[in-house]
């Protein structure tokens, strides 16, 4: 009975009024739903996306489409191709007049039959949007394929990082612990590579479970006595068994799609996104490029959404000017979808993964004292080791300094310049994890910043002071933010409406007389 | 008529799924028993040379030596039943962790280089063991528990799935024992 509760991580005679003890059962399950509700928005953000990247696409292709047939009529093929391209001129002619009809009565209808009938619209409306939707899932699927293939292994290059010496003590140490938590959790054991530096952190990479790398700094070696290390090394294999590598596939085959259709538009304005478009798809279909190829691809592609994407020189490209008008403010839009509403669920869902990382360990080693003091050990000074920049969501820690320079912002996720994302959760929140799932030397840091203990330093009359202070304030914050992403929402769909009507319209005058 | 077909079918696939699932979680605890099996069997090879390496040093205990290499031997002949075989390795544990002590007592051997060598390979070793442990009974409780609750329950004894054993420890104290003796860095 003791050992079965011992197990569960429940230590009823320690309980504290401060914490509320929860099995790192509990929490794993907590964490897990987490990432899916998290998994959702992520993936409803990417569709609207996605629709909004179909609204340019869609017209575009219709109009080239169009274009080739005009062109096949005048050497030759004059039974069919007029007609086709008549009939597409008639679709855009369509459409438009179908949107007119979906804005003017999806403003007032009231009734539930008039609001079904705007719905139907709707729905025959967005015929015109499939065929770029599942062109772009197509591709999320080989971008997703070929990362898979790559890993995260540039980060192995980029460190510089070594096969631990076994005659050295520290080294065979951490190779017994990675043994002994991969025998614990059931998995194989991964390949464990050391890295010199003097920051002490460590990382997961690799493709799936079967074939990942722990990286591990050999200042943690240094700085952390056996139990902690075991503890570090059982939050790694607890990652590789979660499958963060997956979510990290996922989320960055989202950001390259996107990229991709963004690049496949900047190929008129710029000749580099040809190089990256084609140095990108024979890293997808071609076997022999090396991980490290497949990543510098997708840098590539990455690209597009910097600012020096922008070719001022591209304005005087005059027929292609409105589809130039169009893609600058789709990109505009698309950064502020990024920077203020993609952000967040991204952020917490990253984070939980890491939390569900920390309750893996502590099922791994029934130990949460010892990761607490590692967490608390490492967090001190807790940095990303040269060459990991680019990657630092991997490792175990962040770093503490929030203010970074511009380029580190950028490649934190290595998805957007400027888009600066906290990926690890705050030290003081994982203790306090870690302090309800049973550590008791966590529980100090734990509340020192809780806002019960706040509010008793401070004493009654100043805290109902701070209170009527703060309330209006954060109501007004609360509202600006609601402000915000309504602006945000009306901005895109302006930006979609205008892309639709501008090129659906272009194309009804050209082909549909 | 096609809605009877039909539900007949979903039921027979929900109990193709429990089905498999029992399979898999019972071949998980078989896996997990295997890695138990090896980790034990690596603690068997590693006494003959533990016992070499201490005995010039510790030739007072030799009863303890003696005691040591007896119950290797016991363990390793209990090769069958996870009940006998968990109390035959349980002794040798104590035992061994006995000479280590006898042996750190010992102040020539306690700060040599061999020594702290021979702290971390044991340690590796019995801490291997102890997660192998950990996991085949994780293993265990969850299979235990699938075959005990329902629907799964029906499933289980249609199929005569029986419940697994665990490794019981009755040496968590002597395991906590042994992490304070070994806690040097």
């Amino acid at each position: 009975m003791i050992e079965v509760s011992a197990a569960l991580g429940v230590d009823a005679s320690a309980a504290t009024d401060t914490v509320t003890k929860v099995s790192f059962f509990d929490e794993q399950k907590r964490r897990r739903r987490q990432t899916w509700r998290l998994s959702l928005v992520c993936l409803l953000i990417a569709l609207a996306l996605g629709i909004a990247m179909s609204t340019i696409l869609a017209p575009l292709a219709l109009g080239i489409a169009g274009g080739a047939l005009k062109f096949a009529a005048r050497f030759g093929c004059v039974e069919v191709c007029p007609k086709s391209a008549r009939a597409i001129g008639l679709f855009a002619r369509q459409e438009i007049n179908l949107l007119a009809l979906i804005v003017e009565h999806g403003a007032n209808a009231h009734t539930a039959a008039e609001k079904l009938i705007v719905i139907r619209n709707i729905l025959i409306f967005s015929v015109v949007l499939l065929p770029t939707m599942i062109a772009g899932a197509v591709a999320w699927t080989f971008i997703r394929l070929s990362l898979r293939r790559a890993g995260a292994l540039d980060l192995v290059a980029s460190t510089h990082a070594r096969p631990p010496r076994p005659d050295d003590r520290k080294e065979r140490q951490l190779l017994n612990a990675a043994d002994e938590m991969a025998l614990a959790a059931g998995l194989a054991t991964p390949r464990v590579l050391v890295i010199e530096s003097e920051v002490a952190n460590a990382a997961v990479a690799g493709t799936s479970h079967e074939a990942a790398t722990v990286l591990v700094t050999r200042a943690l070696l240094d700085r952390l006595n056996r139990e902690q290390i075991q503890a570090v090394m059982a939050h790694c294999i607890a990652s590789i068994g979660n499958g963060d590598l997956r979510v990290t596939q996922s989320l960055q085959a989202t950001f390259l799609t996107l990229g991709l259709f963004h690049t496949i538009l900047d190929l008129p304005f710029r000749w580099s996104a040809w190089r990256s478009l084609g140095r990108f798809v024979r890293a997808t279909f071609d076997p022999r490029v090396s991980p490290v190829g497949v990543l510098e691809a997708g840098h590539g592609i990455e690209e597009t959404f910097s600012y020096q994407s922008i070719n001022p020189a591209s304005v005087f490209i005059i027929p292609l000017l409105p589809l130039r008008f169009v893609m600058i403010f789709q990109r505009l839009i698309l950064s502020l979808w990024c920077l203020l509403v993609l952000k967040w669920p991204l952020e917490l869902l990253w984070r939980g993964r890491r939390y569900l990382g920390d309750s893996g360990a502590v099922q791994l080693t029934r130990d949460p004292d010892a990761l607490a003091n590692a967490l608390s050990l490492l967090a001190t000074h807790a940095d990303i080791p040269n060459g990991g920049d680019s990657r630092g969501y991997l490792f175990l820690c962040g770093t503490e300094h929030k203010r970074r320079s511009l380029d580190r912002q950028g490649s934190a996720s290595g998805m957007f310049a400027g888009l600066e994302l906290e990926m690890h959760p705050r030290l003081d929140k994982r203790l306090k994890r870690l302090a309800a799932m049973g550590a008791s030397s966590a529980q100090g840091q734990a509340n020192a910043r809780s806002l019960r203990r706040g509010f008793a330093r401070l004493g009654f009359a100043r805290a109902s002071l701070f209170v009527a202070v703060a309330s209006p304030l954060l109501l007004l914050a609360g509202l600006a933010a609601l402000a915000c992403v309504g602006a945000i929402l009306w901005l895109s769909l302006f930006t979609v409406e205008i892309s639709l009507v501008l090129g659906l319209g272009l194309i009804a005058l050209a082909f549909g007389r | 008529m096609t809605a009877s077909i039909l539900g007949v079918g979903a039921l027979l696939l929900y109990v193709a799924w429990l089905y498999n699932r029992l399979v898999t979680l019972k071949s998980r605890t078989r896996n997990a028993w295997a890695q138990v099996d090896v980790q034990l069997r690596r603690r068997s090879d590693l006494v003959p040379n533990l016992v070499e390496c201490v005995k010039g040093y510790v030739a007072h205990e030799s009863n303890t030596l003696a005691a040591t290499i007896e119950l290797r031997r016991q363990a390793v002949a209990a090769a069958s039943g996870i009940a006998a075989r968990a109390a035959a390795e349980t002794e040798l544990g104590q035992s061994l962790r006995l000479l280590l002590a006898a042996a750190e007592a010992v102040p020539r051997l306690r700060a040599s280089e061999n020594m702290l060598e021979l702290q971390e390979e044991l340690r590796a070793t019995e801490n291997r063991i102890a997660f192998a442990r950990q996991h085949y009974n994780d293993s265990v409780m969850e299979y235990n528990a699938a075959v005990a609750s329902a629907p799964t329950n029906l499933v289980a004894s249609l199929f005569a799935f029986v419940p697994a054993t665990m490794f019981s420890a009755t040496d968590i104290e002597g395991r906590d024992a042994l992490l304070l003796g070994l806690s040097a860095k």
